[in-house]
């Protein structure tokens, strides 16, 4: 019962200290908003063509025989996929040029006798310069490039195919070569046009989540978990051995202390979740019923209270502050990782999708996404029920051990 | 200067594994952290459903092929299996080769053989549709040079004639035993080529490698909270040089000794990375160490306890981090806001500057601190 009485007063206090440091609350919430806005920008600005400028590829050309000058007119100054990549003819000095004052990001060079060692089958081989202060696009332009090399390589072992039975035919020369030219151009032209393989359907079931959605709901799951994890570091604070030892004369043991905290955390925690669970729904336009908010408070309670006992967890066994701090940060980011909100848990590699089930914030936002997007009426508490009462007598008998051994 | 030294070093000898573990953090957290996401990138699996209506050997030996890439795994199904689970993002996008496939290869027709279902959230469709466009590229190349043989036969005369399947044959023989044209792919500064699977141009290593060290730094810097309790700092006033000049000579020490391994961690990640490393690069490390020391040491002389001082570095590293595009490049939002170069010292450090404003700033607030103190002592 003094145990009891104990934990109580410790939530006071908890409560107190958060009082006192009630003006670093909201910058300390607010910052997680804050990274994940930053981060969020840099993507889309990384992947969203800037409207001024696209790509600039240069082409090089060292073998100026008859067919690359056609084919370099014929692509010079023009542009692909729309506006997005703009090819521009440079001499090899300019190109380099051009990459050292960044105004290209990777330029082509099609070497000497480029066509006569394509006819004749000997080894040839396109170089590509890409500008190292623009690695996403010349990373983007090198993927390009090397589809359009495979298909070419293709066509030409197919040109050398025919090449080779005319030869046995009664063709003259020259005749034979005019043929070859206009299956070269033939070929360019089925090479460039692959697109037509292949006849896309877009599925759109309006029902089941869109990206928008899923990466709201991720978002706001991110960034609950940041608030749990920086509510519990500020109520952390080191004492001294010496006070320790004068607590301990009361009776007050690690565990009482730690359940306290464990407490004040969890339930602060959960009333922000929930506080923006109820933002994100009505921002959305979802339609929710009460049933439903309950069935969100016990999965994201869950969800905390495991995550809780990991964070105490690393307390527990870590004695110098710093490391603990930096363990804790390592695990935060694990735990959101894996839990498939950044990526997809559809794209994780094999071994892992195997370990995926038996993952506690895997398994929750699996259920959240489940509940909240998709209107599913009924969540599977088995496994997040057996983990959080498996780890929350993990973390007392921790506790218990490590008491015994400070005495 | 003996002296601090020598009492630093007898400080570190009581902890010798956690100054060592902090010091050699950057490099291992770094190692760890590209190696992982370098096997985790070549170990993704996207999850396909591939639907075959026609039953001819070109369709079977089709979806053989597709299922040798190591990029997808193959779900084969039905469609409308395929579709529900499609529907359910359970897979990342359905193909089906139609019936008659086999038939409209062989007469030269091989527009729309092939139909692709996507999603909204079908994020890896492009390189999967790639990879497959590919082979039925191949296919039909060969089914047209075929042809092509065929129609040269029928016009020129001549008493050969080759079977079909023969051609095909020679073809492929052909596409594997001549070398044929391939591209190389190389960064301007560098000299050696990269291989086809490094997938080191998109992790910034060095990025990667500021963020780690900014934390350290930060952490390691704690001595000044420590040596500014009040316990302890009654002993400094029995020195015989100011507290500011000895709170300096000992940032000087711990700068000289970060420095150190800092070319210690360099050195290993050069090698480790096989990332080319000129004179250029050692200078702007050197002035990077620099910048962040000074500020390590600005910012935890603003710091009574040690606590809050940990949370606060944890969260400007995580801050300059972003900012200055050491996870991700931030090339896109420079190019808007010419200014957001100037916002962290990491940006400078990676695009290689060795003089920054950032240095200049700092040095010049230290300056300040350390002469501004010392004239208000001097009135009293």
């Amino acid at each position: 019962m003094s145990s009891l009485k104990r934990i109580l007063f410790f939530i006071k206090q908890y409560q107190e200290q958060l009082q006192k440091k009630w003006k670093s609350i909201p910058l300390l919430l607010l910052f997680p908003i804050l990274i994940i806005g930053l981060s969020l920008t840099v993507i889309i600005t990384l992947f969203l063509p800037n409207d001024e400028e696209s790509i600039q590829v240069g082409l090089v050309d060292l073998d100026q025989s008859e067919e690359t000058t056609m084919l370099v007119s014929v692509i010079d100054d023009s542009t692909l996929l729309g506006s997005y990549i703009h090819i521009s003819k440079y001499s090899e000095e300019e190109a380099d040029r051009a990459i050292e004052n960044g105004s290209i990001s990777t330029y082509i060079i099609f070497p000497e006798n480029f066509t006569d060692d394509l006819y004749k089958g000997n080894t040839v081989e396109i170089s590509i310069i890409g500008n190292p202060n623009m690695p996403v696009d010349s990373y983007m332009i090198k993927e390009l490039m090397d589809s359009m090399t495979r298909y070419i390589a293709s066509a030409q072992a197919n040109i050398l195919t025919i090449d080779e039975y005319a030869q046995q035919l009664p063709i003259d020369d020259a005749k034979r070569q005019e043929i070859l030219m206009k299956q070269f151009n033939q070929f360019m032209l089925f090479t460039i046009s692959n697109d037509k393989v292949i006849h896309e359907k877009e599925i759109a079931n309006i029902a089941t989540s869109s990206p928008l959605q899923y990466f709201s709901l991720s978002g706001w799951f991110v960034l609950f978990t940041i608030w749990i994890v920086s509510i519990y570091i500020l109520l952390g604070k080191e004492e001294s051995m010496s006070m320790w030892n004068r607590m301990r004369l009361y009776g007050v043991t690690i565990l009482q202390r730690l359940v306290s905290r464990f407490i004040v955390s969890l339930l602060y925690g959960l009333i922000l979740a929930l506080f923006g669970f109820y933002l994100l729904i009505n921002v959305m336009g979802i339609e929710f019923y009460l049933i439903d908010y309950a069935r969100i408070s016990a999965l994201v309670s869950l969800y905390s209270i495991l995550f809780l006992v990991g964070l105490s967890l690393i307390d527990l066994l870590i004695k110098s502050n710093k490391l603990a701090l930096i363990v804790q940060l390592f695990f935060t980011a694990f735990v959101l990782f894996m839990s498939g909100s950044l990526l997809p848990s559809l794209y994780f590699p094999e071994e892992v999708k195997s370990v995926l089930p038996y993952l506690y914030s895997t398994e929750t936002f699996y259920w959240l996404n489940e509940v909240a997007l998709k209107g599913r009426m009924y969540v599977d508490y088995t496994l997040l029920l057996t983990l959080a009462v498996t780890s929350i007598f993990v973390l007392i008998a921790i506790a218990i051990w490590k008491e015994r051994r400070q005495s | 200067m003996k002296a601090i030294l020598y009492t630093r070093a007898l400080h570190w000898s009581k902890q010798p594994f956690s100054m060592i573990c902090w010091l050699f953090l950057p490099i291992i957290a770094t190692c760890t952290f590209v190696t992982i996401a370098n096997q985790w990138q070549s170990e993704t699996q996207i999850p396909v459903g591939l639907v075959i209506e026609d039953d001819s050997i070109m369709a079977e030996n089709l979806s053989q092929s597709i299922s040798d890439i190591s990029l997808i795994t193959i779900k084969e199904m039905n469609k409308d299996e395929a579709l529900v689970q499609l529907e359910q993002h359970q897979l990342d996008s359905v193909f089906v080769i139609k019936d008659g496939y086999q038939e409209s290869i062989q007469n030269n027709s091989r527009n729309q053989v092939i139909t692709a279902y996507v999603s909204d959230m079908s994020l890896a469709y492009s390189p999967v549709k790639e990879a497959i466009t590919s082979y039925v590229q191949q296919d039909a190349g060969n089914a047209k040079a075929a042809h092509v043989v065929e129609q040269l036969v029928t016009e020129y005369g001549g008493d050969k004639s080759w079977g079909w399947e023969e051609i095909i044959v020679r073809s492929k023989a052909i596409q594997e035993e001549e070398a044929l044209l391939h591209s190389t792919f190389t960064f301007y500064d560098q000299m050696e080529p990269e291989q086809e699977n490094s997938g080191i141009t998109l992790w910034n290593v060095w990025g990667i490698w500021a963020f780690f060290a900014f934390l350290t730094t930060f952490f390691i810097y704690d001595w000044v909270i420590k040596e500014q309790r009040s316990a302890i700092k009654v002993r400094l006033s029995l020195l015989r040089i100011s507290f500011r000049s000895y709170m300096l000579r000992n940032a000087f020490v711990y700068l000289v000794l970060l420095g150190m391994f800092d070319l210690i961690n360099v050195l290993v990640l050069s090698v480790y990375f096989d990332q080319s490393i000129n004179l250029a690069q050692v200078i702007a490390i050197v002035s990077f160490r620099l910048t962040i020391s000074i500020g390590a040491f600005l910012f935890a002389l603003y710091f009574r306890t040690t606590f809050l001082f940990y949370i606060s570095s944890i969260l400007a590293a995580i801050f300059f981090s972003v900012i200055g595009g050491a996870f991700i490049p931030i090339d896109g939002l420079t190019d808007r806001y010419e200014w957001l170069t100037y916002a962290s010292p990491i940006h400078a450090f990676l695009k290689g500057q060795v003089i920054k404003a950032w240095l200049i700033v700092l040095l010049v607030i230290l300056f300040i601190w350390y002469w501004r103190k010392e004239k208000v002592n001097a009135y009293r």
